[in-house]
């Protein structure tokens, strides 16, 4: 989770509207595993997080001579993801009710997870986990875009399209929501829940 | 906002999930490759341009010259 200062970041957009292949790595070493978890989370399922970053990571490239030279790569990236993710729910029709595959979500390159990640995995986390899976889709992004990615809310609303006044009301309320969602016969998330916004 | 609120530090603090690293690199390649291409192709494309820009030059070059000779006699 590479953040990098403004300066680099202009000097990175002029390399790759140059066509510089190092900048791309660049690009690819600091996004691509957080691009990778909001699309996991976002959608739910590991094959098309997998699918959606490799179709973020060809726009980039097929676009890359159009991109403004003051172009915020973050926000144009998280962008790029989200829509593509709009449109695969789109043309699925995929149902956010339907919350199974969560397992699917565990790293890696291999089909079961390492012990490492199993280990990782607490069971507090597996909870917020399941929770944050069955919350409407709008509320979901604003929580992995601003809480999990980092993005401010204003960058955020521009990832979402909607003004920084409705993100902050998403915001509010996907908490409440998750909040909600957490199993009240856990006394650690019970804690969780009295914590006020 | 998220440091004052333990639900949310605890939603930030959730297991980082990882990608495919075989299919990551495979696609890294394809990108450079296709970045490389795209740069060669703009400097094909440069070449006859600067060429038809300098035969342009040494085309008025030789019109004014003549001219200038029409002129003189």
């Amino acid at each position: 989770m590479t953040d990098m200062d403004r300066e680099t970041e202009l000097a990175l957009v002029s390399r790759l509207r140059d066509g510089h292949p190092d900048a791309f790595d660049a690009v690819h070493d600091a996004f691509n595993t957080r691009l990778f978890n909001f699309l996991a989370r976002l959608s739910r399922r590991r094959e098309v997080a997998e699918d959606l970053l490799e179709e973020t990571w060809l726009r980039l490239v097929s676009r890359a001579a159009q991109l403004r030279p003051d172009t915020q790569l973050g926000p144009w990236l998280f962008t790029v993801a989200r829509n593509l993710h709009v449109s695969y729910r789109r043309s699925r029709l995929l149902e956010d009710s339907h919350a199974a595959g969560l397992i699917g979500l565990w790293p890696s390159g291999s089909p079961q997870p390492s012990p490492f990640e199993v280990a990782a995995a607490s069971e507090t986390g597996l909870r917020i986990e399941a929770a944050l899976g069955t919350l409407p889709v709008l509320y979901r992004e604003a929580l992995l875009l601003v809480v999990i990615e980092g993005l401010r809310p204003a960058e955020a609303a521009q990832v979402c399209g909607v003004s920084p006044e409705a993100m902050r009301q998403r915001l509010s309320r996907a908490r409440a929501a998750l909040a909600l969602g957490l199993n009240s016969d856990e006394p650690a998330l019970a804690v969780l829940r009295e914590v006020p916004t | 906002m998220i440091q004052n609120d333990a639900l949310l530090r605890r939603v930030s603090e959730l297991t980082v999930l990882t990608s495919d690293h075989r299919r990551a690199e495979r696609l890294r390649s394809r990108c450079r490759a296709a970045l490389e291409q795209r740069t060669s192709v703009k400097q094909q494309r440069l070449g006859p341009a600067l060429l038809a820009g300098v035969g342009l030059i040494y085309l008025s070059a030789l019109v004014h010259d003549v001219l200038l000779l029409r002129r003189l006699f």
